[in-house]
């Protein structure tokens, strides 16, 4: 079953029981809330992820909560919790869905150590990914976010998995967190992108989550082989350039963006070895979408299928 | 004679050190498993990495490998730039030698 299957009022008591079981391959999340607006949020970012029966085993479970007593009443705000245990301070319940989604990644990279995981954006053609290693504030969620309405198929905006044993990356095809002017210049880029209610005040500024796109989401357990890895770097007013680096230099770029490097140790040095090397690697400087997405687009010239 | 020992005694790459490199490059990219430290070596440190990783040598054999020791400048030049890059190696723990 699908999540838009659900009628708004069964979700929201599935939520508050704790018993809605959210399919994100390769992992499924057991989510309670007692917040309409996590509801919401989840009826329509998550809307093409499968729902599973509540008895099935989940690999994490979390909770996003209004704080109650007379603080929670004068100002009203929500907790986020794993396992029953806090992780983060409470935040304003207006900001609860992207509490959620920043809750999520943390279950990731704190717990999925049979992955090596990296910050960055991934986005596959024709079996190859994309990869956009990067620190906050390079652009790359942006430009996996219009890459994703040019033909690309969206893997994820924030961490990529890569499976050391298959030398293959996937994602989780979740909502695109997309920042301040991103959303607009999203949407003068791709009209048929929708996104979130816009979420004003956060630590990194306003945002809006992107609905992943049917197809990415339908075809989230597809992995793909290592194809480009691109260090992006956004340069407002300069020019857009793609250049070629040395694997080496990739290599010692992407080892600061990989959130559990020195958990494999030799494994994930031989693991990152091979996927720089099964990789052509580049530096992107951009400063304007179009021709970033155009430089991008030339690294796989998108193949038209023909009926026959 | 060198500072860094005996020409006869040998160098030898530090057990748990992987290296990794790819065609078209000169350079490389040698992992600690003992810190968990990875460091991306110049061309010729590298190809020293490379060659106490093979077998261990002894400091005349890493510049009769690398170097033309027919002429004597080039000879000179090597055994210096040989000692400064085995020095480096040394301190990043990568290669022992041999008062190790």
């Amino acid at each position: 079953m699908r999540l838009a299957d659900l009628e708004a009022p069964a979700l929201r008591r599935l939520l508050a029981r704790g018993e809605l079981l959210l399919a994100t391959p390769p992992f499924v999340v057991r989510v309670t809330s007692d917040l309409p607006q996590v509801a919401e949020a989840l009826h329509f970012l998550y809307r093409d992820f499968g729902v599973l029966p509540p008895d099935r085993f989940s690999d994490f479970r979390v909770e996003v909560r209004r704080v109650s007593g007379v603080r929670g009443w004068l100002k009203p705000q929500a907790r986020f919790s794993v396992d029953g245990r806090e992780a983060f301070l409470p935040l304003p319940q207006d900001h609860a869905p992207v509490m959620l989604e920043w809750g999520l990644n943390w279950c990731v990279v704190a717990h999925a150590h049979q992955y090596l995981i990296l910050h960055a954006a991934v986005v596959e053609r024709d079996g190859r990914a994309l990869i956009l290693p990067a620190p906050p504030g390079s652009g790359k969620s942006t430009l996996c976010a219009a890459l994703a309405h040019r033909g690309w198929r969206l893997l994820s905006d924030e961490l990529a998995l890569c499976d050391l044993r298959t030398g293959t990356v996937s994602g989780m095809a979740r909502p695109v967190n997309l920042k301040n002017q991103s959303v607009e210049l999203i949407s003068r880029f791709a009209p048929e992108a929708r996104f979130s209610r816009s979420i004003a005040g956060t630590a990194k500024g306003t945002l809006s989550l992107m609905c992943p796109p049917a197809e990415a989401v339908s075809r989230v357990c597809e992995a793909a082989r290592p194809g480009w890895i691109v260090l992006p770097r956004y340069g407002a007013g300069e020019a857009t350039t793609l250049s070629p680096i040395a694997r080496t230099e990739c290599f010692m770029e992407v080892t600061e963006q990989a959130y559990n490097y020195n958990v494999h140790g030799a494994a994930g040095f031989s693991g990152l070895a091979r996927l720089v090397g099964e990789a052509e690697c580049f530096r992107l400087v951009h400063g304007d979408l179009d021709a970033a997405v155009a430089l991008l687009d030339a690294l796989a010239p998108q193949t038209v299928k023909t009926e026959r | 004679m060198t500072h860094l020992g005996a020409e006869t005694a040998l160098w030898r790459a530090r057990p748990g050190t992987l290296s990794a490199s790819w065609p078209c490059a000169d350079d490389g990219i040698v992992f600690d498993s003992a810190s968990g430290d990875t460091h991306r070596l110049d061309p010729l440190s590298f190809e020293l990495y490379l060659m106490v990783a093979e077998r261990p040598c002894t400091f005349d054999e890493l510049v009769a490998g690398l170097f033309d020791l027919d002429e004597a400048w080039h000879a000179h030049d090597g055994r210096h730039r040989v000692a400064h890059a085995l020095r480096v190696l040394q301190s990043l723990h990568l290669v022992q030698g041999p008062q190790q």
